[in-house]
């Protein structure tokens, strides 16, 4: 992965940086090589880069100076939550600062009256959940990640969760953020309402990947816990089966809370590890939440039950209480760990595609990580046709990661010629960067990048992420002067 | 002047003559949105020609069409398979009489009906788009699949844009199943700050809640689901509420449309303002209104509708609605004209943010300028 080619003026500063920094942030900058390692690398642990120095800011006001003196001093800076990006989003610049948010660790207020939680991006996802359980509320997005990963990144990758089909990835839920621009001024994009004046720049913020601001404070969604939870575990003597039973399922007019689905694999991996009970003689297991009230759950699970033995479902329970219901969820939870102890090293692709082509596409994706020698086990979000093929491979093998890099890009590139995209949830990082123009046109891409000028015209915040080539702005802003005597068809800036 | 390209290639063209001679263009469906409609330019844009098919795929979820396909077709379209918008557009017609317009129009005008609380905002059922820039850029965005956060989300920022950004010419929408039976029920309150604690309460009810309103005294909660089902939902809201009578089936389905339009709500003369605020305050916005003011809450009390007579034409709704809510209210006018601007200007860090963005994508301010935010509306 080719980064942009470091600034050695700035490497020579590093000292001074650190101390300048240092200022605005009395103990909380770390520039020294082993304090500042950990932060080498987020959740796709193939990159690893140290930043020059590692600040950890604990006020909004810090925020706006550090970012303020970086930019007057042309440092790149990398915003990090709680480093479990899969797509390389949170990995540093050899010229650049880490902004670390772990100290912004507080939910700030719950108005229970208006459904929603002003929190700090450092609060992770699950403790949303946890501060207002009590009160029989939630916060809907649940990445499998949700112990770790922090709000934060959360805005800044749009992420999903296995209940994203009924309520929603980040974006939904998001009802206004603070914002802190490269420059230091601090904005606030919508806020308790449900609804923002002019352009939906807070739609914009999330799912930007740290290019657009750091986010300093995040007002969520908090919904009343449903009333009824229950799931069916579902097994299919094949993939076609159970993808056909999903769209039956749509078509039929159920949209289930969570509508998961596993192959044989990844079922066989995650038994083995958790014990969930899973049959290990089908060739794909779906698990279908219905939630709600008690009546409209018994109504649904009555439904797609029909439904699925229409599809020659060979394997069919129903959860008869929570901890029941826990254990269907528990192996698909830690399906990748579990998919982690049967290969030394895994790496977990995200794409998305229209579900009737699953059949077509998981051929593929067979085909494709056999030719690189490799082997493979797949879970999706079914329901919305997200696919997370985990690639395994052994890293102490020379020549595997390679292939297994070559692999996902493969995969993703095949999830796109059948109408899908890139990415799901993980996002672009610097993982699906050099993929972008597979999906995208360049005007596209001119056009999408290009609105980072409107944000950080010198390109400081998280630079080498998302876009193959950032858009040139003082260019831009050059040619704005002259007003509408442009130039055209003008040529995508790359 | 009015020119009404047929293809994206001539709209694109059209567009690059305009920005190259700085002539402003009217953006516009079918001119049914006046209110919030382009306002004044040298040139009418009329997008009426640039047809296409229409891609709907309910198993998937999925409606792709062109811009230019009208609202009510849509609507009907996908009722026949069970579907719906389900941000429930408000009908065009209702509010201004002139036809019910486009998706396209509905898109770009952003706005969301009574089911915005319980199943997402437009904004969030826009998958992608295909759209010509003011550059004249021939733009796709987004995507044709249901979970997708590959690059900046564009479909979102160009949602509600007004046309000031990029002229839309077909649109991705995740489309949902429509519940086949529903019942209204209607409680008693006289004031705001009943009806929003009213509301509030009957939220924690699990069970197929999907409008909360309120009018004339009453609170409209309507409950949705399979018909089956409905009868054990009503009962388990009826034995938690206070008693109401209840509307069922066609008189329901009817009660909601008027509500997510003011049908028969607004006198026909009446000035017409929309003004979304936290639910907690649309009392303290009760409050401060004149007598000749009248009110309509919907979102369970995070949307005020505030409908004037003419006399009342220079009442300032902004400033009582940042009296009432400070800044996480605003307001706009759908109809009506006065001394009072339709909307109020953005406050000045994010004023220039959306300037910056406005010239990137339309750097000669060609596309509706005075919709454009902080334009003379
Ligand atoms: C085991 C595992 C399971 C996962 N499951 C899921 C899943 O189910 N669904 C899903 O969507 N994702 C999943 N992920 C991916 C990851 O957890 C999410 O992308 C998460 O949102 C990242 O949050 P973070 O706090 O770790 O962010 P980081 O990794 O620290 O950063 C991610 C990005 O956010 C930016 N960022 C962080 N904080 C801020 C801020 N305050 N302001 C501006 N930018 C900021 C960073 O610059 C970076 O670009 C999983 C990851 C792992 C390791």
């Amino acid at each position: 992965m080719k980064m942009p080619e470091p600034d050695a003026a700035v490497m020579a500063r590093q000292v001074e940086i650190a101390a300048a920094l240092g200022t605005i942030v009395p103990d909380g900058v770390i520039a020294d090589v082993d304090g500042v390692s950990p932060y080498g690398s987020d959740g796709l642990v193939m990159y690893r880069q140290s930043p020059l120095a590692v600040v950890l800011p604990r006020t909004t006001e810090q925020v706006s100076r550090v970012l303020a003196w970086c930019h007057a001093n042309g440092v790149k800076v990398v915003a990090r939550g709680s480093g479990t990006s899969l797509s390389g989003g949170a990995l540093p610049l050899a010229d650049g600062i880490v902004l670390g948010m772990a100290r912004f660790n507080r939910i700030l207020r719950v108005d229970y009256d208006n459904r929603c939680a002003v929190v700090q991006p450092g609060v992770t996802n699950l403790a949303v959940s946890q501060a207002i359980a009590h009160k029989g509320f939630y916060y809907a997005p649940d990445p499998s990640s949700q112990i770790a990963c922090s709000i934060g990144g959360n805005v800044a990758e749009n992420a999903g969760g296995v209940h994203c089909l009924k309520y929603g990835t980040t974006s939904p839920n998001l009802l206004g953020v603070e914002l802190v621009l490269i420059d230091g001024t601090v904005l606030r994009l919508g806020g308790p309402g449900q609804e923002q004046a002019g352009y939906d720049l807070l739609g914009l913020v999330c799912g930007s990947e740290g290019l657009l601001g750091v986010v300093t404070e995040a007002t969520v969604r908090i919904l009343p816990k449903p009333a009824t939870q229950r799931a069916l575990l579902l097994g299919f003597p094949s993939v076609a089966d159970a993808s056909d039973c999903v769209a039956a399922i749509i078509a039929a007019g159920i949209i289930p809370a969570g509508l998961e689905m596993m192959d044989a694999p990844a079922i066989r991996a995650a038994e083995d590890f958790v014990q969930a009970g899973y049959p290990t003689d089908v060739a794909a297991l779906m698990i279908a939440e219905a939630d709600g009230s008690a009546a409209e759950v018994d109504d649904q699970l009555a439904r797609i039950t029909q439904i699925a033995k229409a599809h020659n479902c060979t394997h069919l329970r129903a959860s008869t209480d929570e901890a029941q219901r826990l254990l269907f969820w528990a192996g698909r939870k830690a399906a990748f760990p579990a998919v982690g102890r049967i290969a030394s090293d895994y790496y977990c692709v995200d794409g998305t595609i229209p579900r009737r082509q699953l059949g077509a596409v998981l051929g593929e994706i067979s085909a494709i990580v056999a030719r690189h020698g490799l082997g493979v086990a797949n879970v999706f979000h079914a329901g919305d046709g997200n696919l997370h093929p985990l690639v395994m491979y052994d890293a102490s093998v020379p020549g595997q990661t390679a292939a297994a890099e070559a692999a996902g890009a493969a995969i993703l590139k095949a999830c796109v010629d059948a109408g899908g995209v890139l990415t799901g949830e993980h996002g672009v990082g610097v993982e699906k960067r050099d993929l972008m123009e597979h999906q995208f046109s360049a005007i596209d891409l001119a056009v999408q990048s290009r609105l980072k000028c409107a944000f950080d015209a010198h390109g400081l915040l998280n630079p080498g992420k998302l876009f193959p080539t950032l858009s040139r702005c003082a260019e831009m802003n050059a040619m704005h002067v002259h007003g509408g005597r442009l130039p055209f068809p003008e040529l995508p800036r790359f | 002047m009015a020119c009404r390209p047929a293809t994206t290639e001539q709209l694109a063209e059209v567009i690059r003559d305009a920005a190259a001679h700085g002539r402003s263009l009217a953006v516009s469906g079918s001119g049914s949105r006046p209110g919030i409609g382009p306002g004044p330019a040298e040139a009418d844009l009329d997008l009426t020609g640039l047809g296409g098919s229409i891609d709907h795929d309910p198993a998937e979820l999925l409606l792709t069409l062109p811009a230019s396909a009208p609202l009510d077709h849509v609507e009907r379209l996908l009722a026949q398979s069970g579907q719906c918008l389900a941000f429930e557009p408000p009908s065009p017609d209702a509010i201004w009489g002139l036809g019910h317009g486009t998706i396209g129009g509905a898109i770009a005008s952003g706005l969301s009906g009574p089911r915005r609380p319980f199943a997402g905002a437009c904004r969030d059922h826009v998958l992608g788009l295909s759209g010509v820039t003011g550059r004249g850029e021939i733009l796709t965005a987004g995507g044709k699949v249901l979970k997708n956060v590959t690059g900046f989300d564009l479909p979102r920022l160009l949602t509600g844009s007004r046309g000031t950004l990029a002229v839309l010419t077909q649109i991705t929408l995740k489309v949902l199943p429509l519940a086949p039976a529903q019942a209204t029920l209607l409680l008693p309150a006289d004031t705001p700050a009943k009806a929003v604690r009213i509301m509030a309460d009957a939220l924690m009810i699990d069970g197929g809640i999907t409008g909360a309103a309120w009018s004339e005294g009453a609170v409209q909660l309507r409950i949705e689901a399979s018909a089956a089902v409905l009868p054990a939902l009503v009962d388990a809201a009826r034995a938690r509420l206070p008693a109401g009578q209840l509307i069922e089936g066609d008189a329901s389905r009817a009660l909601w449309a008027a509500i997510a339009s003011l049908h028969g709500h607004a006198r026909a003369d009446e000035i017409i303002w929309r003004c979304p605020l936290p639910a907690s305050r649309a009392p303290a916005l009760a409050a401060l209104l004149p007598p000749a003011a009248r009110l309509r809450l919907d979102w369970a009390g995070a949307l005020a509708w505030v409908l004037l007579p003419a006399s009342a034409a220079d009442l300032d709704v902004h400033a009582l609605v940042a009296q009432a809510a400070g800044r996480e209210g605003h307001a706009e006018r759908l109809r009506g004209d006065g001394p009072i601007p339709a909307r109020a200007p953005l406050e000045p860090g994010v004023a220039a943010l959306s300037a910056r963005v406005k010239a990137l994508f339309d750097p000669a301010g060609i596309l509706s300028p005075a919709a454009a935010p902080g334009g003379a509306a």
